[in-house]
């Protein structure tokens, strides 16, 4: 089970209570009950909007403009890794902080090679209380990082 | 429209006239093996015997071909250049050049042919070169120059020729006509004068013992050529097994994929929401009754489809090991309407579902023998998958009437129809994407899922139909398929049972099931 340190996890947080406004997270899954599981266990950090495949995550994506995307990548209708990709590959998108999941151990060795490069990689099953450090993990990406590491990653694929 | 069917026994298709006698005796093997051999399979058998006969050829006739050309060729050159003194008339050198041109042509053709794959062919006209066009030769030689023991020799030739690469019609065929040839070239032809006296003085010894040769040569390759076949036989049903084998083993891999990544959606489920309970992320740290037992309610669910899940699976295994087909088999009068009615409530609706139409066309009447149990089974399984692989909104028809069968008995040319049975058929119709052809045989299989299942989003453990056809089959039924492989136009899933002997008291158990039906709502 991926777990992340306490220290992590409070990174991203604002310690300051409720006055803020709650990040949005993008959750793109096929699987119905597993997105309304999750969206219960993240309302109270984050505002969360679903899709059920990549189609409708990319729109979903253009009408929510989230903080952050969790996506699964055993999907149908532009399956994760193209939903990746195209998120990646436009420039606008391209440093949206990503969170991978995936149920499938292939996928993994995969996901590593890819230039689509997330930020995290989670292995399903996932709960709540990973994901969510995790999400926060990934928005505390900076840039200028995640810039790095997607060249690096490109420059691999050369 | 495409159909195709189950049955417990294998057959093959085999195209009228067949040549081929490792072809013909496979029906045995094929019969013997649980599941029909596809095409594929039926050609695997065949192989070895085609490729051996294809390398003989290519060596046999390009050999014998290339020396019967330079025979040509000398037999030409030195005609013309004998211009002057021509020994013997055109008509006769023509009909010379026919022959031994006639020889060389089907041994070089037979050659070319068997190197370009087609077999059947080259071997008919091998069998052409060595049983017709090289007997011919000994004839044409022996009445224009000597009957010799080198031309008998030759006709023995020619048999065993044959032997090597034809059937036993054609060994047979070649040795009459060696036969018949030696016969008349030993009346006609003329003798060398070294043995003259010897042919008229022990005529009828000679001819004897010249003809058991032929004979015996015919007899013994025949009888080789049996146990050959036999052993090519074996050998290919053996490496149809292997290739099903390693097809079991790929699905297997298939089906543990398939279930891990199934199992990990409930259980993930489940554990999403004892987390929210036992670590909970609101500031006070607790959650409120209500949304507790709204969590509480969800992981139940899943835990729910996950039972079915695993059911699923330890029925195949249980189906697997003989365990249900070692049990007798208790049918009843079962009313498909009331089953139907049962089996509705149970099919698993998700949040998203659209609503979708059911047009149920199940008159009362229509009364199945078999075990009540089951055939919800079946039924939830058949409607399960219209539900699942067919578009959100299109329709789903059931239908069900009484039909006729009648059963053949015997098999090959004594197949005859048998006695009428009544049954009971069952129609599942979805508006899905249809079922190509070639991939229809799959989907009774163990396992197997269709490599555009797979891909999609719908989740599956490919054991449902494998199930079904399990249970159809041990309740003395079939279950089939039919569809154009036309997206919008669907598959149609038909069972048919078994229905109730003349002497049963339908009324008596249907009342039965009726009365346990009714506290069912039935929706749509």
């Amino acid at each position: 089970m991926g777990a992340i340190s306490e220290n992590d996890a409070n990174a991203g947080r604002d310690p300051t209570p409720p006055a803020r406004s709650k990040p949005t997270v993008l959750l793109v899954d096929d699987n119905l009950t597993i997105l309304t599981m999750l969206t219960f266990g993240l309302q109270d950090e984050f505002t969360a909007v679903t899709a059920t495949d990549g189609v409708k995550g990319l729109h979903a994506f253009e009408e929510a403009q989230p903080q952050c995307v969790v996506v699964d990548v055993k999907m149908p209708n532009l399956d994760g890794f193209q939903f990746i990709r195209a998120l990646r590959g436009d420039p606008a998108t391209a440093q949206t902080p990503l969170v991978i999941l995936t149920a499938l151990h292939q996928d993994m060795g995969e996901l590593a090679g890819l230039a689509s490069g997330a930020d995290r990689y989670l292995m399903k099953p996932v709960v709540p209380s990973e994901l969510i450090p995790a999400i926060y993990a990934a928005i505390a990406v900076s840039d200028e990082q995640r810039r790095a590491r997607l060249r690096a990653l490109a420059s691999d694929e050369d | 429209m495409q159909t195709t069917q189950t049955a417990p026994a294998g057959r093959m298709n085999q195209p009228a006239g067949s040549a081929e006698p490792i072809a013909a005796a496979a029906h045995a093997v094929a019969d013997q093996l649980p599941v029909a051999m596809t095409p594929a399979e039926q050609a695997l058998v065949q192989d070895y015997d085609l490729k051996r006969r294809q390398r003989l050829m290519v060596r046999i006739g390009g050999i014998i071909g290339a020396l019967a050309t330079v025979l040509l060729i000398l037999i030409i050159v030195g005609d013309t250049t004998r211009a002057a003194s021509v020994e013997a008339p055109f008509a006769l050198r023509f009909i010379e050049y026919i022959i031994v041109g006639g020889t060389a042509a089907s041994f070089v053709s037979s050659g070319a042919l068997a190197r370009t794959g087609r077999v059947q062919a080259a071997t008919l006209i091998f069998a052409l070169g060595a049983g017709v066009f090289s007997p011919l030769t000994v004839l044409y030689s022996s009445l224009t120059n000597f009957f010799d023991p080198g031309n008998w020799l030759f006709l023995a030739g020619a048999i065993i020729l044959v032997s090597v690469v034809g059937a036993r019609w054609m060994i047979v065929a070649t040795t009459l006509f060696s036969s018949v040839i030696f016969g008349v070239c030993y009346v006609i032809a003329p003798r060398p004068a070294f043995i003259a006296g010897y042919y008229s003085h022990d005529g009828p010894t000679i001819i004897g013992i010249t003809l058991v040769f032929y004979w015996g040569i015919a007899l013994l390759f025949v009888v080789q050529w049996s146990s050959f076949q036999r052993t090519l036989l074996a050998l290919g049903a053996a490496r149809v097994e292997v290739v099903r084998a390693k097809r079991l083993d790929e699905l297997k891999d298939q089906f543990i994929r398939s279930v891990n990544h199934e199992l990990r959606t409930p259980i993930m489920t489940i554990l999403g929401y004892l987390d929210l309970l036992v670590n909970p992320q609101t500031p006070t740290r607790k959650v409120a009754p209500e949304r507790a037992s709204l969590y509480i309610e969800n992981a139940y669910q899943a835990g729910q489809s996950l039972r079915a899940l695993l059911a699923s699976i330890l029925d195949t295994r249980r189906l697997d090991l003989g365990e249900l087909q070692s049990e007798a088999i208790t049918p009843e009068p079962v009313a498909l309407k009331v089953a139907l009615a049962e089996t509705l409530p149970m099919l698993p609706f998700d949040h998203e579902t659209v609503e979708r139409e059911l047009h149920l066309s199940v008159p009362t009447e229509v009364i199945a023998w078999a075990e009540p149990v089951r055939v919800q089974q079946i039924l939830t399984n058949l409607l399960t998958n219209a539900l699942k692989y067919s578009p959100a909104g299109s329709p789903i028809e059931v239908s069900a009437r009484d039909v006729a069968e009648r059963a053949t008995a015997g098999g090959g040319w004594r197949r005859r129809a048998g006695p009428e049975r009544r049954m009971v058929e069952i129609a599942v119709r979805d508006h899905g994407l249809g079922v190509p052809a070639d991939q229809i045989p799959l989907l009774f299989q163990r396992f197997a899922r269709l490599q555009r299942d797979l891909e999609s989003s719908v989740t599956g453990t490919g054991l449902g139909l494998y199930i079904c056809r399990l249970l159809v089959e041990r309740m003395g039924g079939r279950i089939w398929v039919e569809s154009a492989g036309v997206p919008g136009d669907g598959s149609t899933f038909y069972v048919r049972l078994p229905a109730p002997p003349d002497d049963t008291n339908v009324g008596q158990s249907v009342a039965g099931n009726v009365a346990g039906a009714a506290k069912v709502v039935t929706p749509g």
